[in-house]
């Protein structure tokens, strides 16, 4: 336990060092603002980076890894539709390794080299909790534009006039339904 | 809510004043160039449309059609592209005198700079709006200044290049023309016409969306942004009032292009055919039959929305100017319109001086109330929410709010209604009486300060969802906030494009809530005469709170 103390001694430390980094892949004039401006409606990316950095730091210092922070969930649904690659996008969890090694001391992980490994365990599951979210928020955008193509939306640049044949569809699934309720 | 600062803004954004005052700005920005991948950019209009819209209007208005690949650094323009652009500058300046002031007047005080939700969703610098200012005003300083003809880049000048002509256009379109920086400027300078400068500049060398350009057409040709003929338009009012019958046991039979009727009714043609702005439509006819109103659609001005707004002031006159030449024909004393967004814009702050005030209309006289609308004398257009508002208060519609409690419900104030015309409180108000639950979304991020949908001005199309996801984040955000805290599940809202785009938003970020027009609200607590015994859904047949219901959604 003397690793997990360690972490939650220096969570404020680890998480704002943690923020830093992952605020390296904005432009500076950004990550600047996303930084400093502390009102959550005003900044809803450095709001929930920063609140899902220290949440995270803390779950992870506490080993309830089970579930990602709800902001660490947003921020990550945010950068699925940044212009990261996946890798880029995800592999800030990973930091948190040498990041919580280096404030906490080097010395110390050694000493307790299996805490430590149990902790790099924990914190692969966070990682790969993020992939399994980001992948699910890829998918959700394909489904929206499926859905948004379905709801008639999409039809003002397509030529013709497939209007009518819309809402006939609409009407008819409608039936569709009902049929299928009524059996 | 603390502006940050020019200096804490960094060096990107110029920290001295301006050229006014004698400053210059930094500019390692103007080294960054713009790139384009799929999904960060929109696909360039079809020629053909192009061709058709350029034969429309007054001759270089819409340059020369062309094919032209994005993705490429061969636009393929014409040889004298530059001094097309810098001569269309010229002559914007002298005819627009704001978009001098704008050009001059920034003091790069930076309370801009972290208010557009662009920048919030990306923390790319050149979403900052005086930095999308700054893309074109560089190019002024060059070649309209003196200190920029001889300082070059250390006065912020530079001349047109084709690495400019790219940023404009990948900027100009990463704008939505909301007007919320507008509202934090000290000068009151609007970037929203800025970027409507830079589009229309753009349009010079046909450097152009699609996704603005058809429906442009397709309202051009046919009347509408689907290009819907006048048949089509009536079968599908036809199968919303199917639908309306099922619901209620009403039936109403509206009418199209009814000379002599008092009032014409105008509404996005979205309401006509697109999921929900559908529902929104059918709220409209049991109001109107509710009061028995005097009113017609027209198939000929079947549109509200202006998205020739969103090219150039030629293309937004001839759309506008089609809706009243349309009154004028049949005759009506003056026009409701429906829940939208632009058009208002268009109508409220450009059509006065594009067109002169409409004067063979009557003033607005509510034939119900007798309340004559003063603030539409010169427009003779009242919003729809204006009209049942004022019905609400003289006591004329019976309601039964109960019938949308299965709704709690939190109202996003659209940019256009809420910035260009002050449309804040009767949609409110409507709400107070229509809902039993409904509750407010962060001050900083409602009325005057509210956020955009993040897909307005034509950027409302699918192969930019990602960047529309980012751009919407601060509305989401503060969607999320209120859906946590008091179970809000319905965002409501006076605007056709945010009745689709608002959709896909909270589809992406907070799926709990559905996106609905005031209306369509109204129409559900509508207690019509001769209706069924008890109505077990709301008009998008969904179950009523307590009810089993027909629900298919
Ligand atoms: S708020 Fe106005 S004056 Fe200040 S930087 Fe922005 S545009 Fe310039
Ligand atoms: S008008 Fe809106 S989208 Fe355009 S720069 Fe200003 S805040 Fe951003």
């Amino acid at each position: 336990m003397i690793l997990r103390e360690a972490l939650a001694e220096n969570r404020v430390i680890i998480a704002e060092k943690w923020l830093d980094s992952i605020l390296t892949s904005y432009h500076e004039d950004g990550a600047r603002f996303f930084k400093k401006q502390k009102d959550r409606f005003a900044n809803p990316l450095g709001y929930n980076a920063r609140m899902g950095a220290e949440r995270t730091v803390e779950r992870l210092a506490a080993g309830e890894v089970s579930d990602l922070p709800p902001e660490l969930v947003q921020f990550i649904k945010l950068r699925a539709v940044q212009t990261f690659k996946p890798s880029e996008a995800i592999g800030f969890m990973y930091e948190l390794k040498q990041i919580s090694a280096k404030v906490c001391g080097m010395d110390l992980m050694a000493a307790n080299f299996s805490e430590w490994q149990a902790i790099e365990a924990d914190i692969d599951k966070l990682a790969l909790q993020a992939f399994d979210l980001f992948m699910a928020d890829r998918e959700l955008i394909y489904k929206i534009k499926l859905e948004e193509f379905k709801s008639g939306n999409a039809g003002t640049a397509n030529g013709g006039c497939p209007s009518g044949a819309v809402l006939r569809k609409h009407n008819a699934e409608k039936i569709e339904l009902k049929v299928i309720r009524d059996c | 809510m603390a502006d940050i600062k020019a200096d804490e803004l960094g060096t990107r954004v110029a920290r001295d004043p301006s050229m006014m005052t004698g400053g210059v700005p930094t500019k390692e920005w103007m080294d960054t160039e713009a790139v384009f991948k799929p999904g960060n950019y929109c696909y360039q209009g079809k020629p053909e449309v192009v061709d058709y819209l350029r034969k429309e209007l007054p001759p270089g208005v819409f340059g020369p059609a062309h094919e032209w690949d994005i993705e490429s650094d061969d636009w393929n323009l014409p040889d004298n592209w530059k001094e097309i652009i810098v001569n269309g500058l010229k002559e914007r300046l002298d005819k627009f005198r704001s978009l001098k002031i704008f050009m001059d007047c920034c003091v790069r005080c930076g309370a801009c700079a972290d208010k557009c939700h662009f920048f919030l969703g990306t923390g790319d610098p050149k979403n900052m709006p005086v930095m999308r200012a700054e893309l074109m005003r560089s190019v002024y300083r060059h070649e309209f200044t003196k200190a920029g003809k001889i300082l070059g880049r250390m006065a912020g000048a530079r001349p047109m290049t084709f690495k400019v002509l790219k940023e404009w256009f990948m900027y100009y379109y990463q704008c939505t023309e909301c007007r919320r920086c507008s509202v934090f400027c000290p000068y009151g300078i609007d970037t929203a016409e800025i970027t409507m400068m830079g589009r229309e500049l753009l349009h010079l060398v046909a450097v152009n969306i699609n996704w603005v350009l058809e429906p442009v057409y397709n309202s051009s040709r046919t009347g509408n942004h689907m290009g819907l003929q006048p048949h089509t338009l009536k079968e599908n009012v036809e199968y919303l009032c199917e639908d309306i019958e099922e619901i209620t046991g009403v039936k109403i039979t509206p009418s199209w292009n009814r000379k002599g009727a008092e009032i014409l009714f105008i509404t996005p043609s979205a309401d006509f055919f697109a999921e929900p702005g559908i529902y929104t439509c059918m709220g409209y006819l049991l109001l109107f039959e509710h009061l028995g109103l005097d009113y017609t659609f027209s198939t000929y001005a079947s549109e509200g929305g202006n998205f020739g707004s969103f090219t150039n002031n030629e293309m937004m006159k001839k759309l506008n100017g089609k809706m009243y030449a349309e009154a004028e024909r049949l005759g009506v004393k003056w026009i409701l319109g429906g829940e939208c967004g632009h058009m208002w814009r268009v109508v409220h702050q450009y059509m006065s001086t594009m067109t002169g005030p409409a004067d063979f209309l009557e003033a607005p006289k509510s034939p119900i109330t007798g309340t004559v609308f003063e603030n539409a004398a010169a427009t003779k257009m009242v919003h729809i929410s204006e009209f049942t508002a004022d019905l609400i208060h003289h006591g004329k519609l019976k309601l039964d709010k109960s019938r949308n409690d299965h709704r709690i419900v939190t109202f996003h104030d659209s940019c256009n209604p809420a910035r260009a015309m002050g449309l804040l409180e009767e949609p409110r108000y409507i709400l107070d009486h229509i809902v039993n639950k409904h509750y407010e979304m962060p001050e900083n991020t409602i009325r005057e300060k509210t956020f955009c949908c993040g897909s307005g001005t034509g950027l409302n199309t699918g192969e930019i969802m990602e960047l529309r996801m980012r751009a919407g984040l601060p509305r989401a955000n503060a969607v999320q906030y209120v859906h946590d805290k008091y179970d809000v599940n319905t965002m409501a809202c006076v605007c056709a494009i945010d009745r689709a785009t608002l959709s896909a938003l909270m589809g992406y970020w907070v799926p709990d809530v559905e996106v609905c027009g005031i209306s369509e609200m109204v129409g559900n607590a509508l207690i019509m005469d001769g209706e069924k015994e008890v109505r077990e859904t709301g008009l998008r047949f969904e179950a009523l709170a307590g009810s089993e219901g027909d629900a298919d959604v």
